[in-house]
């Protein structure tokens, strides 16, 4: 039988198990309290995510680092095939050409506002962009911030002194073109304007209209076109055979093809125009324009620059006699012509957020929202309901061990007598 | 490439064809002295056909009051706006008489009015130079017409080009011989209309 010395020693040493314990075990609950409340927060361990909108790049981005970090994201929704894009045209005049692929029609809007709700098929070219691009297709929205103004240089105009030279030389100096010049009249008589020899720092690309002078300067515009320059064959250098061009041109002209008709009125400008029929093509040579199935215009690719052969002669006549229009016709034809080989520099532009420029570092292009989602988070799924989790509900047997720990402690300090 | 075809106006009212030897002799100088793709013969254009379209230079004579028709006029304002030249010389070397004064008229009314071109223009330096401006003629040194020796001719300008050239000189006299005859000459008169064929066919 132990002493009354002993029973409260032993007491007090009951008590004091009993104080530390509660006081660890309360701590303990605590923490796997505070654990359970905050984790499910910052832990998604599934998300499923229904798009009713095109996703921004940030809100696609997000999910694509939350998948990264081992989670699981899938998506579903309606977002319509879309791919969109915006690059400077290679003429005067600070245009854009806005090209986009969709099954639905689109509708075509710039962050600034001058070029709003456009309808559109397809491509449309317009000098009114201001900031950033967006191309609505349905529900899917894809953005495109045009990136680069070009920078032209000037052309160089060879050939005889005649109707053809003079009238596309108007044409292109009302298009915005800067032209410079040597026109042929006779034995060392010619008709010079501008500094002619061409060259990449001052000459976008080169016109030639004369046997002559290809045969003469052929290795001058071999050099200028593998240097980046564009040369433009036409008249009658569209069918010269020179050496210094015989592997670079993309066609040989096989037969000249007389006018279809005479008269302008009632028929496309182009028929009625003699054409050099640019019959034998190389497979690395792109037929830009034929007529009636017959190749008129070919382009190609020679090392840093590129050749265009232009079959239609006397073009000069679609000015004076062609109907309409003509004058701008035969301007916007020729000004575009120059352009599929013409040489350009791009100067970067910075995107333009609300009229404020944006920081460069900051990508503003979404030119295909769905390829983008499906590469950052793979194909969508079926399912549709939306995930993410809250955080989690307190287990039952975690508050019975507290209410348990809490029953403990009050009934030691009750023991002791303590208040 | 299209040959250079040298072409006259035939208008409604006067005697469009007071010169008839100026497009040979022309066409003999431009092939003389260039290598232009000339045509060996001239053509004859009504002024308010649809055919003149096919002539974007074309010469313009006459001694007789010029009264251009409601078609004649915008036939000719629409060619000057698609980037023809019109040439026009006075037969008479007057400027009081019934061809200048209606022919200013008509000009102003279809495509505006002529001012005087710097004798410093490129005209005059196209192909043969003329450091003083338009070449006299002798009908001008001989007192004929109106007694004056002109210092300048007059043009329309149209987007830095000239679309009407207009002469007081009397070149279509000056010019009317045949081709043949430019033997007996010692310097060539028709030197300064190789100078307009050039300037229409490189400007």
């Amino acid at each position: 039988m132990r002493s009354p010395a002993e029973r409260l020693a032993q007491r007090e040493s009951v008590e004091r198990i009993l104080r530390t314990g509660a006081g660890l075990a309360l701590v303990a609950a605590l923490a796997i309290v505070f654990w359970e409340a905050t984790r499910g927060e910052s832990a998604v361990e599934r998300a499923q995510w229904s798009v009713e909108a095109t996703p921004t790049p940030a809100v696609r981005d997000s999910l694509a680092a939350l998948q990264r970090a081992g989670r699981e994201v899938t998506w579903s929704g309606d977002v319509a095939p879309l791919m969109a894009m915006a690059e400077p045209v290679r003429e005067p005049g600070d245009r854009w050409r806005i090209a986009a692929i969709s099954a639905a029609p689109l509708l075509v809007r710039d962050s600034l506002g001058p070029l709003d709700s456009l309808d559109a098929v397809g491509a449309l070219t317009t000098d009114a962009v201001r900031g950033a691009v967006r191309v609505v297709a349905g529900t899917t929205e894809a953005r495109v911030a045009p990136a680069d103004s070009v920078t032209l240089g000037r052309v160089a105009v060879y050939g005889r002194a005649g109707w053809e030279p003079r009238f596309v030389i108007a044409a292109l100096e009302e298009a915005g073109w800067e032209v410079d010049a040597r026109l042929t009249l006779g034995r060392d008589r010619d008709v010079l304007q501008g500094e002619i020899v061409p060259r990449r720092a001052r000459h976008s690309a080169v016109i030639v209209f004369d046997t002559a002078s290809l045969a003469r300067e052929g290795a001058l515009f071999a050099r200028f076109v593998r240097e980046g320059g564009g040369l433009v064959l036409a008249g009658d250098a569209t069918a010269a055979d020179v050496p210094a061009l015989r592997g670079l041109v993309g066609a040989q002209v096989t037969k000249l093809e007389p006018p279809e008709t005479r008269s302008f009125e009632g028929h496309e400008p182009t028929h009625a125009l003699p054409l050099h029929v640019l019959g034998t093509r190389r497979a690395d040579a792109v037929l830009v324009e034929s007529r009636e199935g017959l190749p008129a215009i070919v382009a190609r690719r020679v090392g840093a620059g590129r050749i265009v052969q232009m079959g239609y002669d006397d073009t000069w006549r679609w000015r004076m006699e062609g109907e309409g229009r003509a004058v701008e016709e035969h301007r916007t034809f020729w000004s575009r012509t120059v352009g599929l080989a013409a040489a350009a520099s791009s100067l970067p532009r910075r995107a333009v957020i609300d009229g404020v420029p944006a920081p460069r570092d900051i990508a503003l292009d979404d030119p295909a929202p769905r390829a983008a989602l499906i590469h950052a988070l793979g194909p969508p799924t079926t399912d549709a309901t939306v995930a993410p989790r809250g955080p989690k509900e307190l287990p039952r047997w975690l508050g019975f061990i507290i209410l348990s720990l809490l029953l403990a402690e009050w009934a030691s300090r009750r023991g002791r007598g303590a208040a | 490439m299209a040959e250079f075809v040298w072409a006259t106006a035939q208008y409604d009212s006067g005697d469009w064809d007071s010169a008839a030897t100026v497009p040979a002799n022309l066409i003999d100088s431009v092939a003389r002295y260039t290598s232009i793709d000339v045509a060996p013969t001239g053509a004859i254009v009504p002024l308010g056909s649809r055919d003149l379209f096919k002539y974007p230079l074309v010469y313009l004579t006459g001694h007789l009051p010029v009264r251009f028709s409601e078609v004649e006029r915008n036939t000719l304002r629409e060619y000057c706006r698609r980037g023809g030249m019109l040439f026009v010389d006075d037969h008479n070397h007057d400027i009081d008489g019934e061809f200048h004064r209606t022919a200013w008229e008509e000009i102003a009314r279809a495509v505006g009015p002529l001012v005087d071109l710097p004798n410093d223009h490129e005209l005059y330096r196209s192909f043969f130079v003329f450091q003083d401006g338009p070449p006299t003629t002798s009908h001008e040194l001989n007192g004929w017409g109106d007694n004056l020796v002109h210092k300048h001719l007059q043009c329309v300008m149209r987007d830095g080009r000239i679309a009407v050239l207009y002469s007081s000189k009397d070149y279509s006299s000056e010019w009317n011989y045949h081709p043949d005859n430019k033997r007996f000459l010692s310097v060539d008169n028709t030197r300064f209309g190789v100078n307009v064929v050039v300037y229409a066919l490189t400007r």
